[in-house]
This record gives C-alpha cells, sequence and structure tokens, in this order.
C-alpha cells in the first residue's frame, strides 16, 4: 500500500465516519462506492471493509451520545432485538426476492420516508403519534437550545415490527438498518431526531459486529485496507455527535433527507440497469 | 454509575485500545510492505512475532468485540438496578447475536 493510496482511504473514511455518525448510519453509504470506484476493491471486499466501518462508526460515536445521555438504551435494546431476528431471516432468503424488484421497493420506501420527514421537518421535538400513556419515557439536554427535551416512547409493538421489517431489508440488501431505523424511531414512535440518531448509532453497531467476525473468520477481510480505513473513520465519527448537539435539529433533517433521496435514486438506477 | 456512562466508559476504552494497536500496526506497515494473510489463525502467529499485521488484526478484534461487549454490561447494569425487563432483552440481544455468527451468512 503506497502513502498516497492510504491518505485517500484515510480522508474518504474520515468523512463518511463525520456523516454517517452526525445521521445515525454506518457511512457504507459513502464507503461501499468510494472503495470500489476510487480504491480498486471489488464489491464483496468492499462491503466487509464497509462491516467493520459500520462498527467503528457506531462505537466512536456512541461512545459521544452515550456520554451525552442521548441515547436510549433501552429503546434501542429493545429495537435490536426484532432487528437482528429480521436481518438473519433477510440474509437467508435473499436469494428468493428477484432483486430488482427489491430494490425497487426499497427505493419507493426510501421516496416515501423521505416525503414523511419533509412533511415534519417544523417538528423538531417530540412527534405526537397517539394519545394513549407512553410505554416508558426518557429525556436530554438539548445544548442548541439549552432546554431539556422530555419524550415518551409510543407504539413500540409498531416500532418493533418495522424494525423487524428493517432487519430483514438490512440482510437482503446488505444495508445498514439505519436509513430505516432512524424515520421508524422519529415518525412512528414519537422519538425526538437527536434521540433517534444517537439510539440508532449504538443498535447499528451491534447487528454489524457479528457480521464481520463472519467475514474475518472466512479470511474475506483485507486487513490493510480496513486498518487505514477504521483509523479515519473513529476520529470523523468522534467529531460527530459534538456537532450533532450543538446543530438544529432542522438541518439533520435536511442532511438526512438528502441522502434518503440520494440513496432511493441509487437503488432505482441499480435496478434499472441490472 | 449509569447504564449509559458505563456503556460509553466501554466503548471508549475499545476505541482507544483499537485506534493504538492499528496506528502501530499501519505505520510498521507503512514502512515495510506486508504478506497478506488468508488464514486468520495466522495473524495472531503475527502478532507474537510482533509483525504490523498482528498488531492490525488486534485492533480490529478489539473495536469489533466492543459492541457485544457493551451489550453484556448492559445485561449486568439493568441486573444491578433490577430492572430485570431491560436486563432480559439485553440478555436476547447478546444472545441472538452471537448465534448470527452461526447462522449468518456474512452479507
Amino acid at each position: 500500500m503506497t502513502l498516497l493510496l492510504a491518505l485517500g482511504i484515510f480522508g474518504t473514511s474520515m468523512a463518511a465516519g463525520l456523516i454517517g455518525s452526525m445521521l445515525g448510519l454506518g457511512g457504507g453509504l459513502i464507503l461501499v462506492p468510494a472503495m470500489t470506484l476510487y480504491f480498486g476493491l471489488d464489491i464483496h471486499k468492499a462491503a466487509a471493509i464497509s462491516l467493520l466501518c459500520v462498527v467503528a462508526t457506531s462505537t466512536a460515536g456512541s461512545a459521544g451520545y452515550l456520554k451525552r445521555e442521548l441515547t436510549d438504551v433501552r429503546l434501542g435494546l429493545f429495537l435490536e432485538l426484532p432487528t437482528v431476528v429480521g436481518a438473519i431471516v433477510g440474509a437467508s432468503c435473499a436469494n428468493m426476492v428477484n432483486p430488482r424488484v427489491l430494490n425497487l421497493t426499497f427505493a419507493v420506501l426510501l421516496l416515501y420516508i423521505a416525503w414523511s420527514l419533509w412533511r415534519d421537518q417544523g417538528r423538531t421535538a417530540a412527534v405526537v403519534v397517539d394519545n394513549k400513556p407512553p410505554v416508558f419515557t426518557g429525556e436530554y439536554h438539548d445544548e442548541a437550545s439549552d432546554t431539556q427535551v422530555a419524550y415518551g416512547v409510543h407504539r413500540l409493538p409498531v416500532g418493533m415490527t418495522a424494525s423487524t421489517f428493517a432487519g430483514v431489508l438490512s440482510g437482503m440488501l446488505g444495508v445498514g438498518g439505519g436509513i430505516i431505523k432512524v424515520p421508524v424511531m422519529r415518525l412512528l414512535m414519537g422519538i425526538p431526531l437527536k434521540v433517534a440518531v444517537a439510539t440508532s448509532a449504538f443498535m447499528i453497531g451491534i447487528t454489524a459486529s457479528a457480521s464481520v467476525m463472519t467475514y474475518f473468520v472466512r479470511g474475506e477481510l483485507n486487513v490493510p485496507y480496513a486498518a487505514v480505513a477504521v483509523l479515519g473513520i473513529l476520529p470523523g465519527a468522534a467529531l460527530g455527535p459534538r456537532l450533532v448537539a450543538k446543530l438544529p435539529a432542522r438541518v439533520l433533517v435536511y442532511g438526512f433527507i438528502v441522502l434518503v433521496l440520494a440513496t432511493s435514486t441509487q437503488m432505482i438506477l441499480k435496478a434499472v440497469h441490472r | 454509575m449509569t447504564v449509559s456512562a458505563l456503556l460509553s466508559r466501554i466503548l471508549r476504552t475499545s476505541m482507544y485500545l483499537s485506534m493504538a494497536l492499528l496506528l502501530i500496526g499501519t505505520v510498521g506497515m507503512l514502512l515495510h510492505t506486508p504478506t497478506l494473510l488468508n488464514d486468520p489463525a495466522a495473524y495472531l502467529t503475527a502478532l507474537r512475532a510482533g509483525q504490523p499485521l498482528g498488531f492490525i488484526a488486534a485492533g480490529l478484534a478489539v473495536l469489533t468485540l466492543g459492541p457485544l461487549c457493551g451489550v453484556a454490561i448492559a445485561v449486568y447494569g439493568y441486573l444491578r438496578r433490577a430492572e430485570y425487563r431491560f436486563a432480559l432483552v439485553a440478555l436476547g440481544v447478546l444472545l441472538i447475536t452471537i448465534a448470527t455468527l452461526f447462522v449468518h451468512p456474512g452479507r
């Protein structure tokens, strides 16, 4: 590996880590295309590194979010349980579904999510999703507005069902579930966006860690590339929570919508050109 | 100490330790181009011999085990606080995640 190549991977990974941790994602949406297009890795090797980077983003991001008490660990654990089960089912059934149909379904779902987030953008704190008492409650300190924000976790069964679906899609498409988990928490369960992002960042690391071990044991992980990528991801992802705490929630919503639209376009193109 | 604070400490430790190991390994790798190892067991031998790829593999292992250790700590934390519902859920997550090692095709 040359120094120039190492610096290229380092810089790209740092940007992916920063953006990923700010939006509760793994950064794979940025890393996989970069690794395959610019750094000459085949898609399987890039996917393995991407999963490792999900763990790195999650670790560095979650450490910061947990310290600021933005992560709802109880909610994360409740939603992680069906997500992992869904991911196993999805990965096992991946070959049974036409990839074109799968990509188009995912793209339509993402477009719906983008529209829902756009419609909902005026509300920066909790969304009232029903009038029933919450399953459990939480609160956090919003540094941007210097206020204490209280919220309730509503419709937990609905959230768990949606998380199973997110897990299935994650297993089928090999994507991190963050892009679905954040809107599920925000739109279906009434969780403030910052808490949703922090909780998603915590969850994605757990799911990805098991998959990374599988790749490593099979000898399918390009260790030198992975090392440089992780060294870039960690400082980038550690910076994310500091920015999220200070940024208005609306800026995060716009960033998330742009990323959801970009992913949706990528999925449509993949389905059309297949 | 709250469960969040415990988890944050575990993840932070895992992050800094893996960064240190990866830095040692990467600098060594850039100075002397290593031979790629295809057998995971060979990385253990490389670590014992003080070779760069051994340090890198150790760093990646520490990083990967961090979230799972975090969930194990959450089980302990919730048990200590007598919040058995959350402890049970955390234990379920830990067991299912470990189980995926044996059934997950690794996509």
